[in-house]
């Protein structure tokens, strides 16, 4: 009984929805140019009655199949856009709900006699309003996520450049704070650069991390370990005072490993282990003739 | 199943190249076979290239010290080259830092390298 009681309000809300179709888009219309959230966003000017149209035969579809596929699939897609430009989300969730509002006008205009059908269908409506509320923030956050991890991705490959100055030296600026994920990162990019360029000195300059603690110490020691069993000389350049402070509190035994001030001392003596010499050849200042200060 | 290390001869220097992982047995007779090589006069220096090498055990890594410290009581410089990153790591994660054991990037710079201690000494 009950059984064949939901079959036939499934099939009524899609006898109305499919009957309705220019009913809805139209108020879709209509209400969303009125609207205060909807109309000034730039976004969906241009398509606002195709996502109209898509949402509704998403939701059609859905109504005749009794899941929440296609309109998931659609309400993803729209989110995911929004959150990857990094546009507001508002108007989607506006225009759920216009599309939803619509629907229920259109129900009670048509079937202004049958108060009982109609509220079955605006309940019905309502039903699918929430469904797609929820998916909507579902896919917002997962939207969010997939973009918090590819800038995760990015910032790991940003933060770990291995530049090659001079032949057979190489500098490696840090900057940012070092956690165990990033330090392995490092010490996998330097090992690898240093067989790529089969260089023989690195220039690891730490000015630019802020924090220096035991665990970034460590982390720092190890990876001139591992170089130096490749069979490079590694000099850390760029220790601040607070550096050296937290160092010597902490009594971290940086042993053999060389380290200087700053990236010129660093360089002259990297310079100088190479048998290179820098020297000014000809007068004073930078000669604009060579593009020098260009 | 016997793994042969060649032992090579250029000028006055032993280079001996590790193809593959080692068996212990492998490693010990390794070892003895090259301090039987440098114990022959005008041996300058021996290099160990790992370049082919992509697993290290511990055993292998005492082994490489150990024949650092017979080799150096014997006044032979020992020089360990071409390791590879992977074996850095996972060297540097056990850590053993080899210490003391010369390296080098290649075979050509683990020469220089090996040729220049000479010339200071």
């Amino acid at each position: 009984m009950q059984l064949s009681g939901g079959l036939q309000v499934e099939q009524e809300i899609v006898g109305f929805w499919t009957d309705s179709r220019n009913e809805i888009i139209g108020k879709c219309i209509e209400l969303s140019a009125k609207d205060a959230i909807l109309e000034p966003d730039e976004s969906y000017r241009q398509n606002r009655e195709q996502v109209f149209e898509h949402l509704w035969s998403a939701l059609l579809q859905d109504m005749q199949s009794d899941t929440m596929a296609k309109t998931g699939e659609v309400v993803g897609s729209l989110s995911r856009e929004a959150v990857r430009y990094g546009r507001n989300v508002e108007p989607i969730q506006r225009i759920i709900e216009i599309l939803m509002k619509s629907a229920e006008e259109a129900a009670r205009t048509k079937y202004r006699e049958d108060a009982n059908r109609a509220s079955r269908i605006a309940g019905h409506i309502k039903e699918y309003l929430d469904k797609t509320m929820i998916i909507l923030t579902k896919s917002i956050i997962r939207a969010q996520a997939e973009v918090i991890e590819k800038q995760k991705e990015y910032l790991l490959e940003l933060s770990t450049p291995v530049i090659p100055l001079l032949d057979g030296i190489l500098v490696l600026p840090l900057i940012g704070t070092i956690d165990t994920r990033r330090a392995k990162q490092i010490m996998d990019n330097l090992l690898n650069g240093i067989v790529e360029a089969q260089a023989d000195t690195v220039l690891i300059d730490i000015s630019g991390v802020p924090i220096v603690d035991t665990q970034v110490a460590h982390h720092l020691i190890k990876t001139v370990q591992a170089a130096s069993l490749l069979g490079a000389r590694c000099i850390i350049v760029g220790i601040r005072p607070e550096f050296a402070q937290t160092i010597v509190k902490l009594g971290i035994d940086f042993g053999s490993i060389v380290t200087k001030n700053s990236l010129q001392a660093g360089l002259k003596l990297a310079l100088k282990w190479h048998n290179y010499e820098l020297r000014r050849v000809g007068g004073g200042g930078p000669d604009a003739s060579t593009g020098a200060d260009s | 199943m016997h793994q042969q290390v060649p032992i090579l001869k250029i000028d006055d220097f032993w280079i001996a190249s590790v193809q593959g992982s080692l068996h212990d047995q492998d490693v010990i007779e390794f070892k003895e076979a090259l301090l039987n090589k440098i114990m022959q006069p005008k041996s300058r220096g021996l290099i160990i290239d790992l370049t082919v090498l992509d697993v290290v055990d511990s055993f292998v890594t005492k082994t490489l010290i150990d024949i650092r410290g017979l080799a150096g009581l014997m006044g032979v410089p020992v020089v360990i080259a071409g390791m590879s990153p992977a074996v850095a790591i996972t060297l540097v994660e056990m850590g053993l830092n080899l210490e003391g054991v010369d390296t080098a990037l290649n075979l050509q710079k683990g020469l220089d390298k090996l040729r220049n201690a000479g010339k200071e000494r």
